[in-house]
């Protein structure tokens, strides 16, 4: 590893670690409604072919990681990339925006454990949802035990979460062989409506059932690259978890369709739409098991909703600690978080920083469930830097060694970039309008550290594009069709092709606007130094 | 003013005429005809706060990147 960047960390993550790191953002609490919201959609087959296309769409966005992930092995994932490829701006925003939503996670996940855990053991939290005193103090222990072991060296963090990613793997499976053995009605799949609402209905289920947001917490092992054991399992780790979480929910979604009893959920067959508002919208998979008289499963159902969210929150701690450690090393974060720990070699100081904003947002004040759903979702900034860089960095920094070189980058990147604008537009308004908004606010924490740091205005400039899509894409949003709470001047399909062409137009200026940035050449003299 | 903190009054201003621009969309009320996006005082005040907003982004940015170019 190079000095300078990154360097310290000990590269202790197995190619199985990092699957299950990258199928843990894929594989949470979701996956009980996505098959439901899904056929409410699409029917049948047309739901099947709408993961299909989902997984597509998330890969094509992946893929253009994949060769600077690997090139650039560096803790933070998205900052560095940006950083190295167009500037202080782009690094900065693209961390901010992931920094923000992964720091909300653990605390959420917490709450959401001792919800389902109020199930079992009585005082945990009141009649409307609030924590008790009780409550309270469990969360808290959960959160310090997601510290713990992240404190830990990378190896026991890595072998804990891939433990608990195992159950998370075999309770979706277990559910899906039970139904599908003792609950399955083949009749499901020839009933009317199969491509419910046809093609627009395909169309709905990616953005509406939440298809796309299933898939996008795939980048688990490009934030931990720092820690791979080989570069090479960066990019395989992320192929492989994809098209296994592709195919979990594939089945998940055949079971769900073939286990639907529509008689007992009071809607008649062939009606998908009306899914959404009956019975199953209380616990979709536990409803069903419930009808079949499957009791066990539903209090194995229950069990896993209390498990999954502990090892969510687990991991979820781990990754804006590598990204906060990767701004203060770029310089605009506090120069204090860039220290790893002694002995376990993990950003322990971001670590107790994550773990201390967690404490004070366990406090719910008025509008916390809103600003959740704002702070959560600002993840989706980060994914439009990886198409961006792709081409950009084979020129600036030829030299360095891939691992992996996507072919048909020149297809795929724009292709990439357009979906990934296309996900942030999805979010619809108001959400992408608060979520552009939250990050553009963190412009003013930049602007302190570039008046500290005296940032080359240059450089800056080179990232303002990524600051102007954002904000055209929240304008289309607005502009777009009522389906998204827009005000429907650009009515579907126009929004679509319109936010596309736009994207593309911005993929181009990303393009005239890739610079060879200082962080860059420091990154490539080290290695040239570690060389010789 | 020195160089740095002219490049941080330009981001800081950009920032602050994009948040009001978006804030001001997002405070749009339907009028007594129930005409959605009509905008409310707030929009208009926010409005002005980005449009203020935004000259002062130019003006710094210019003198920033002039600074640095001088260099």
């Amino acid at each position: 590893m190079a000095q300078g960047f990154s360097s310290g960390y000990k590269r202790d993550l197995s190619l199985f670690n990092l699957v299950m790191l990258n199928s843990m953002g894929m594989i949470g609490s979701g996956w009980l409604f996505a098959a439901l919201y899904t056929s409410s959609y699409a029917g049948s087959f047309g739901s099947i072919i709408a993961w299909i296309i989902g997984a597509a769409i998330v890969l094509l966005v992946a893929l253009t990681f994949m060769e600077v992930s690997t090139a650039f092995p560096l803790a933070g994932g998205s900052t560095p990339i940006g950083e190295f490829s167009h500037g202080k701006l782009a690094g900065f925003v693209v961390g901010w925006g992931a920094w923000i939503s992964d720091i909300m996670t653990p605390p959420i996940e917490a709450v959401a454990m001792v919800t389902y855990l109020s199930f079992f053991v009585k005082g945990l939290i009141t009649k409307t949802g609030v924590l008790l005193p009780l409550g309270y103090l469990v969360v808290v222990m959960v959160l310090l035990i997601i510290l713990i072991i992240n404190l830990q060296s990378v190896r026991i963090f890595g072998n804990v979460t891939s433990g608990i990613m195992i159950w998370k793997w075999a309770i979706p499976a277990l559910a899906v062989v039970t139904l599908i053995g003792f609950a399955f009605h083949p009749s499901n799949f020839a009933i009317s409506g199969s491509f419910y609402q046809g093609y627009s209905g395909i169309f709905y289920a990616l953005v509406l059932g939440g298809i796309v947001f299933s898939f996008e917490g795939f980048r688990g092992a490009i934030n931990m690259a720092a820690e791979s054991q080989h570069r090479d399992y960066i990019w395989k780790s992320v192929v492989v978890a994809l098209l296994l979480v592709m195919t979990l929910y594939i089945f998940i979604q055949v079971a769900f369709v073939g286990a639907l009893d529509w008689s007992r959920i009071g809607v008649s067959p062939g009606n998908w739409g009306a899914l959404s508002n009956s019975l199953l919208l209380s616990g979709p998979f536990a409803k069903e098991a419930e009808f079949a008289g499957l009791g066990w499963l539903v209090v194995i159902l229950l069990i896993d909703a209390v498990v999954s969210p502990g090892g969510a929150g687990l991991s979820y701690a781990a990754y804006p600690a590598r990204i906060f450690q990767s701004m203060a090393e770029f310089g605009y974060a506090p120069a204090w978080f860039k220290n790893l720990t002694d002995k376990s070699k993990v950003p322990g100081r971001a670590l107790v920083l994550g773990f201390l904003i967690g404490l004070i947002f366990l406090y719910e004040f008025p509008g916390w469930h809103l600003l959740v759903g704002i702070l959560t979702s600002t993840l989706v900034i980060a994914y439009v830097i990886g198409p961006a860089t792709n081409s950009v960095i084979r020129k600036t920094a030829p030299e360095v060694e891939r691992k992996y070189t996507l072919k048909g980058s020149k297809i795929i990147a724009p292709l990439g970039f357009m979906f990934s604008s296309l996900i942030i537009y999805w979010s619809g308004w108001p959400l992408s309008g608060e979520v552009v908004i939250t990050v553009i606010a963190g412009l003013f924490m930049f602007g302190y550290f570039t008046a500290k740091n005296n940032f080359d205005m240059r450089e800056i400039r080179r990232g303002m594009w990524l600051i102007a899509l954002l904000f055209v894409i929240a304008i289309l949003s607005y502009l777009g069709p009522s389906v998204y709470g827009g005000i429907n001047i650009i009515p579907f399909p126009w929004d679509f092709i319109v936010t596309g062409l736009i994207s593309l137009g911005f993929y181009a200026i990303s393009q005239l606007n890739g610079v060879k940035s200082k962080s860059l050449q420091m990154y490539l003299e080290s290695l040239k130094q570690e060389a010789k | 003013m020195e160089s740095g903190m002219m490049k941080s009054v330009a981001i800081s201003t950009l920032a602050l005429a994009l948040i009001t621009f978006l804030l001001a969309l997002l405070m749009m009320q339907p009028n007594a005809q129930g005409i959605d996006d009509v905008p409310s005082i707030w929009s208009e005040i926010l409005f002005g706060i980005s449009a203020v907003a935004f000259i002062a982004f130019l003006v710094s940015y210019f003198k920033a990147s002039r600074g640095d170019e001088q260099h």
